[in-house]
């Protein structure tokens, strides 16, 4: 078999504050294979973008890594120093930020930016870097004017393939993609997910999508992962979670998403809130709103199992 | 949580300032009753000079005064200058820095030129220079501090202001009918709080070391008893000459000592301030004991 991409292992995250630390990510394990697009799901405080923020080693104070490894082409990113970490940092693993005004100098020009990025990582210098940089631009289809504009001349569509360009500039193998279009109006997110696609088609790169919106993530990705309160609570594929939702909190939030086709029903919401992360539930985190809790669910926490961390899908025959 | 009880829990976080502000206590507390306990700290108790004994704990001055006596009194003139120069100096600066931030264009330019030429003038030569002139007396010291000092904070909390000024915040109370003194004092300024915090601390420190100066060099009233005086009188009866520390020492160590106290407590406001500070202290603790060095990239602290 050959071994993921992407491997992480029993990874945990805490923030540590003046009351002791805060598991934000507990012991999530999940695979992106080559040319994979895997999709993170989970409201805010989920942990899906803690999760990618400690795969690139980039969680600002409080942030600490606490446990698992993340295996990428076999290296242990949580081993590595500042200086190794550097060197696979955009080159092997890049990441695309939610708000791209924010992730852009806003003093220095686009062309600067790209070339910035590529004269970092020596893959070009001069000449070789000015050139680089406009077939950056071109291949997310931006006309050539824009190396000479600084962020604020662009519009939030432009400044996300901007974003997209400078991620795709060193050829990684996986792009993490952090609610990448969340600040878009629908038409311009949809134009920029289906150039996304296209690129990963022509060059093979692998796609972790982080998004609250379930719809999208349906739509985009191959495999998806819903978190809830820091923990995978369901791993498996768009259309098996499509069809057959087996958490009951995948199966909530499906729910509450309303379908285009079909009779017009009554959206059912999920009672309650997520709980906070200070103090946690016992067992399952998802007992106090589910509506198939049990006694065991109160007490003990559901491992992740082919794919669901619930006890409704245990196979009774282990 | 009231903003005291806030202040309170935020300098106990910190050792050096908890330490700092118990010594600063200590310092409010003399300054309040020592003039009460300490009668007539003019009175000529001894013999000139004698050295630290039982009977005079920091021997006597020149003239033959307990120093202990003076310094004790010194206190609250010199405080009570200090903490008011210290605030002084921030309202002025405030006043005038939020204005030229705030409404710009032809009054940005009247006040920066104001600000500008109170800062190429080098301060204390001006100080001394006009109390020169002016009648001696702590409240001639107080306005030539005042004076000299403002525009600096003036300077710093103006290119706060504009950058505030930015914030969709401001433009939604503009648009929302909101007065521009109601502007200033509920939206720009307590956005400005822990500036104007670390602005009064720093203004207090340079106000009693200036104000000890301008006494030292007999620009104040020689008449009053401060530790600034203290120090003028024992420069004036050749303390250095004659080797008599305990003139001079109890004095200065007091200017030092608070000047020091004042900033251990304004890096607890800091962080009261800038609530990621205080995270990233707790985060400091936790990687200490993990035996982990703090870097650029996130720590990993395996149990």
């Amino acid at each position: 078999m050959i071994p993921p991409l992407l491997d992480v292992q029993s990874l945990c995250v805490d923030y540590v504050t003046d009351d002791g630390p805060v598991r934000a990510v507990d012991e999530v394990s999940l695979q992106v294979g080559v040319g994979e697009v895997l999709g993170l799901a989970g409201e805010s405080g989920s942990g899906k973008s803690t999760l990618a923020q400690a795969v690139m080693r980039l969680l600002p104070p409080p942030g600490v890594i606490t446990g698992g490894r993340v295996l990428l082409e076999g290296v242990d990113l949580l081993g590595l120093d500042e200086d190794a970490l550097r060197k696979v940092r955009w080159r092997r693993v890049s990441m695309v930020f939610q708000s791209a005004l924010d992730a852009l100098n806003p003093v220095l020009s686009i062309g600067e930016q790209l070339e910035d990025a590529l004269v970092a990582h020596a893959v070009a210098k001069g000449r070789g870097a000015r050139d680089q940089a406009a077939s950056l631009l071109e291949m997310v289809a931006l006309p050539l004017e824009v190396l000479e504009k600084f962020p604020h001349q662009l519009s939030g569509g432009m400044r996300q393939r901007v974003g997209i360009a400078m991620a795709l500039a060193l050829e990684p193998a996986v792009v993490l993609l952090d609610e990448p279009t969340t600040a878009l109006d629908v038409i311009v997110e949809q134009e920029i997910l289906a150039q996304l696609l296209e690129l990963k088609a022509q060059r093979g790169f692998s796609m972790v999508f982080i998004t609250h919106d379930l719809g999208r993530m349906l739509q985009v990705c191959e495999r998806i992962g819903v978190f809830y309160s820091g923990r995978l609570v369901e791993l498996a594929s768009a259309s098996e979670l499509r069809a057959a939702p087996r958490h009951p909190y995948t199966q909530g939030l499906l729910r509450a998403f309303p379908s285009m086709e079909g009779r017009l029903e009554d959206r059912v919401g999920i009672p309650g809130t997520a709980p906070s992360l200070r103090a946690p539930p016992p067992g399952c985190r998802f007992a106090p709103r589910c509506p198939h809790a049990m006694e065991r669910c109160r007490v003990e926490s559901p491992r992740l199992v082919d794919g669901v961390a619930c006890f409704l899908h245990e196979r009774t025959d282990v | 949580m009231s903003a005291f009880r806030q202040v309170v829990a935020q300098v106990r976080r910190d050792p050096l300032a908890t330490a700092g502000a118990l010594v600063l206590g200590v310092f409010v507390l003399t300054a309040l009753v020592g003039p009460w306990v300490v009668v007539e700290a003019d009175a000529l108790v001894g013999m000139p000079l004698e050295p630290p004994s039982w009977a005079h704990w920091l021997g006597t001055t020149g003239q033959g005064q307990d120093v202990l006596a003076q310094t004790v009194v010194g206190t609250r003139v010199s405080l009570l200058l200090g903490v008011g120069v210290g605030l002084g100096v921030v309202a002025v600066g405030a006043l005038l820095g939020v204005a030229a931030g705030y409404f710009g264009g032809r009054v940005d330019s009247v006040l920066s030129l104001a600000f500008n030429v109170m800062l190429v003038l080098p301060g204390l030569p001006l100080a001394i220079v006009v109390a020169a002139y002016l009648p001696t007396g702590p409240w001639t010291v107080a306005l030539v501090l005042l004076l000299t000092g403002w525009a600096w904070n003036a300077r710093v909390l103006r290119s706060q202001t504009l950058a505030l000024r930015q914030r969709d915040f401001v433009s939604a109370a503009i648009v929302s009918g909101e007065t521009h003194f109601n502007i200033i004092v509920r939206e720009l300024l307590p956005n400005l709080t822990s500036l104007l915090v670390a602005q009064v601390i720093g203004s207090t420190v340079y106000a009693i070391g200036a104000q000890v100066g301008l006494e030292f060099l007999g620009l104040g009233d020689v008449a009053r008893v401060s530790w600034g005086t203290n120090l003028y009188w024992a420069s004036n009866d050749s303390a250095m000459l004659t080797q008599a520390w305990w003139t001079f020492l109890p004095s200065g160590l007091c200017v030092a000592t608070v000047g020091f106290c004042l900033v251990t407590v304004g890096s607890a406001f800091d962080e009261l301030g800038n609530p990621r500070l205080r995270l990233e202290r707790a985060w400091r603790g936790f990687l200490g004991r993990a035996g982990v060095r703090p870097g650029r990239v996130t720590p990993v602290v395996r149990a």
